[in-house]
């Protein structure tokens, strides 16, 4: 598990994934100041499962490559450790596990299915803010550090830029391979 | 099954321990059955005889292969970013609302405070404009860095960058165009915010940590402009104005710590080549008013150009005057072209795609209220037509007698003095323009307007600010041309702006015409007309610009029957044409200053040779560029 001591001023992880043709998966961990200009970004290499782990890990496989296997990998990598990690996939907050920062998952109030009621869930700035079930305690943590956080701070906007550079990386690599090969 | 039978299974069941041994069985009685004689009747008679062995079994079960889970290792990418300046600028939370915010663009602090929480996100979800790699960005990590950097509007909601008006839509474009170019030429119309787009793009680029070392390069006249721009847009950059004797500038270049420098051209045509080492390196050149540099054989160009920059940004309304070639001398200061370089049309107007944003008002400003151009058409003056008429006539008859060896500065000569005759007679100070304005002028300053005016000669701008201060004390003209001291001059337009009697600012072309922000007078009067209406058209926009609330009214005074109504029916044919081929003749100012072949044609030249007489006229390839220069 990794340590979040060495934490600099205020900065926010912001982690997702993308799914790529054949199953893989690739991910991306965007550290940035509480204002969202970028501090430190970290993405992996496709990641796929072998038919042994499908077979295995059954309905948990999809978690168990992103919030373990991805996420956990990127954390570990990043040297600008965040004091939150924010993600818009409800798989990845399984990531909580295998970190000691208050990680919470995060859409817009508008689509947001069920009720938003319960000690996981909150809503933020008209956004559905949705905690670990063994974690509860990160509501409060969140709630202080959001003080912190400026007036106009928007926490889902951060993914798409993760996305888009995912896709960008991918095509990059395509690309040099697709160089490399006809050369 | 009998008793007997019965115990023996029974004893066979209930000895567990011994479970599986020799068993002998003695009496097993046999079904009754009718025995044939077959021979081999005795064997029938025989006791089976059983034998059980034991076999031990294995106490667990052997797997052909195993699995565990362990953590696979995944490969990673990473990257971190430069630190950047941080900015503390200090919100102005009592600021009211100015009263000169162009329309649509209040104050954006206290917009934000009004609305706030879901409200003002859903509005500012609306659209973002994020940024795009630039094409020159090959590497992984520098097309990441664009992609990874917040939309424009989220830099400049934070509390470190307060703008004091929100951007227009397509300004936010702008910046975020300038952030990822390394070679840009913003070709926006006049009065669209060239200049605040720069400083925004800078600022983002102080603040990424792109920029440390920046110059902006203008017209000494626009360096007010410039302060007064970047004190608005972002005070919190430290800033320098190179000024002052040799010693001072020097001094002045030198200094370390500052990251934005402002120099106007003759300065920098003097100093660069004493500065050395280092500080001679710039992250960032920006040219104001580029076109400055279109003679690529002018010193000016060349020491522009020689700059060891890392980035260069071209601003200008008018990247074209006369000649495409003068687009190749702004390439190749972007560093796009090599020096020296002869791109054909086909190539600069690629390298235009790749390099140039060019925005008009009426594409992107729906908003901006009309201009509504008058044409006073005027009869001179009694004395004045005498005064035209008489000089014409001399004046034609000794370019006549001059013959082969007339040039095109006599034929200029005579246009001039006519012109300035339509101007006014200087013998009886008649002026048919000088009556009209000052009719138009009482209505206007009794309705507390506010009119600039243009003139191309600074004489006549002087006698015009004489002849109405007896005439119309209560217009309160001021003026402003090459002649007042540059000290002088900001002066002159606060007091413009904030002095409620002052309602005619007098001003040349070339002082004038470019950079200065004068939406708040809602009349402008071309006096006299430039031989470029480009040039025309910067001048009308000081006023015709963002800020703008009312309409302009702008008027052209065209003396009937004279070289002006001449020059206007040639101008408006160049007009009429590049509307035909171009569209609208904002996208394009190309050519349309008259030529040599043009200014002599205002004239029915003849040579006379033995009993003929023929038409003078240059030859169609002749250089132009000395009425050009006009």
């Amino acid at each position: 598990m990794t340590d979040e001591t060495q934490a600099t001023p205020l900065s926010i992880g912001f982690f997702t994934t993308i799914e790529l043709a054949e199953k893989e998966i690739v991910g991306g961990l965007l550290v940035t100041d509480r204002y969202g200009k970028p501090l430190e970004f970290q993405c992996t290499s496709p990641v796929s499962a072998n038919k042994t782990q499908a077979i295995l890990f059954g309905p948990t496989l999809k978690s168990y490559l992103i919030a373990e296997l991805i996420g956990q990998s990127l954390f570990q990598k990043v040297s600008v450790k965040p004091n939150l990690l924010v993600t818009d996939q409800e798989i990845a907050l399984e990531v909580r596990q295998f970190v000691r920062i208050p990680v919470l998952t995060v859409e817009e109030v508008a689509k947001t299915q069920g009720a938003i009621t319960t000690q996981t869930t909150s809503t933020w700035r008209g956004r559905t803010l949705r905690y670990h079930s063994e974690h509860r305690s990160d509501a409060n943590r969140f709630e202080e550090i959001s003080q912190k956080l400026p007036e106009h701070a928007d926490l889902c906007e951060p993914f798409e830029r993760v996305r888009e550079a995912l896709r960008e990386a991918n095509r990059f690599t395509q690309t040099s391979q697709n160089s490399f090969s006809g050369s | 099954m009998n008793d007997s039978e019965s115990n023996r299974i029974e004893s066979f069941e209930t000895n567990t321990e011994q479970r599986i041994h020799t068993i002998q069985i003695r009496n097993i009685p046999l079904p009754d059955a009718k025995i044939f004689a077959s021979g081999m009747n005795s064997a029938l008679n025989r006791k089976p005889h059983f034998e059980a062995q034991e076999i031990s079994l294995t106490p667990s079960a052997n797997f052909r292969q195993g699995w565990s889970v362990r953590t696979q290792l995944v490969t990673t990418f990473g990257m971190t970013f430069p630190e950047g300046t941080q900015f503390f600028t200090k919100k102005k939370e009592e600021d009211p609302p100015r009263d000169d915010a162009p329309p649509g663009n209040q104050p954006w602090e206290a917009k934000h405070r009004e609305k706030s929480g879901q409200q003002e996100l859903s509005k500012r979800r609306k659209k973002l404009t994020r940024l795009n790699p630039p094409k020159d960005a090959i590497s992984l990590e520098d097309r990441l860095f664009y992609l990874l950097q917040p939309p424009i509007e989220s830099w400049l909601n934070g509390q470190e960058l307060v703008l004091p008006f929100e951007p227009f839509e397509f300004q936010y474009e702008g910046i975020s165009w300038l952030f990822s170019q390394k070679s840009a030429l913003l070709a926006d119309e006049m009065g669209l915010g060239k200049t605040m787009q720069s400083i925004t793009a800078i600022r983002l680029l102080l603040r990424s940590g792109q920029l440390r070392r920046t110059l902006i390069i203008c017209p000494k006249p626009l360096i007010p402009n410039w302060q007064r721009e970047l004190k608005l847009w972002a005070e919190e950059i430290p800033v320098v104005t190179i000024e002052g004797d040799a010693v001072r500038r020097k001094m002045l270049w030198t200094i370390e710590n500052i990251p934005l420098r402002v120099a106007n051209y003759e300065l920098l045509a003097r100093d660069f080549d004493e500065i050395e080492g280092e500080l001679s390196k710039f992250d960032l050149v920006v040219l104001d008013e580029a076109q400055r540099i279109k003679n690529r054989d002018a010193k000016t160009a060349r020491v522009a150009k020689e700059i060891p920059r890392k980035r260069s940004w071209a601003l200008t309304g008018t990247p074209i005057e006369n000649r495409p070639e003068e687009l190749v001398s702004l390439m190749e200061f972007l560093e796009v072209v090599p020096q020296w370089a002869t791109p054909d049309l086909r190539q600069l107007s690629k390298l235009a795609s790749d390099y140039i944003l060019r925005r008009t008002k009426n594409l992107v400003l729906k908003d901006l209220p009309e201009r509504l151009d008058r044409d006073e058409y005027l009869d001179l003056n009694p004395a004045q037509q005498l005064a035209y008429t008489t000089a014409e006539k001399d004046g034609v008859i000794h370019l006549n007698e001059m013959g082969e060896s007339i040039s095109i500065s006599h034929v200029f000569e005579l246009v001039l003095r006519l012109k300035q005759i339509t101007n006014f007679d200087p013998l009886t100070g008649e002026s048919a323009k000088l009556d009209r304005l000052a009719v138009n002028m009482e209505e206007i300053s009794n309705s507390g307007g506010k009119a600039i005016l243009f003139s191309q000669w600074t004489r006549c701008l002087d006698w015009i600010s004489e002849r109405l201060r007896q005439r119309l004390p209560q217009c309160g003209s001021l003026i402003y041309h090459g002649g007042v001291p540059s000290k002088k001059r900001e002066p002159i337009l606060k007091r413009f702006e904030e002095d409620p009697d002052s309602h005619l600012l007098l001003m040349s072309y070339g002082t004038g015409a470019v950079g200065l922000n004068l939406q708040f007078a809602g009349y402008v009067f071309l006096y006299d007309r430039w031989w470029n209406p480009a040039v025309e058209d910067q001048a009308i926009n000081r006023a015709h610009r963002i800020g703008q609330k009312s309409k302009v009214i702008v008027t052209k005074f065209i003396s009937r029957g004279t070289i002006e109504e001449r020059i206007d029916k040639v101008l408006r044919q160049k007009r009429a044409l590049f509307e035909q081929i171009l569209g609208d003749p904002s996208e394009s100012n190309l050519s349309l200053s008259m030529n040599a072949e043009e200014i002599f044609g205002l004239f029915d030249l003849k040579t006379r040779s033995g009993d003929t007489t023929r038409s003078i006229a240059p030859p169609k390839a002749e250089d132009d560029s000395q009425s050009n220069a006009a």
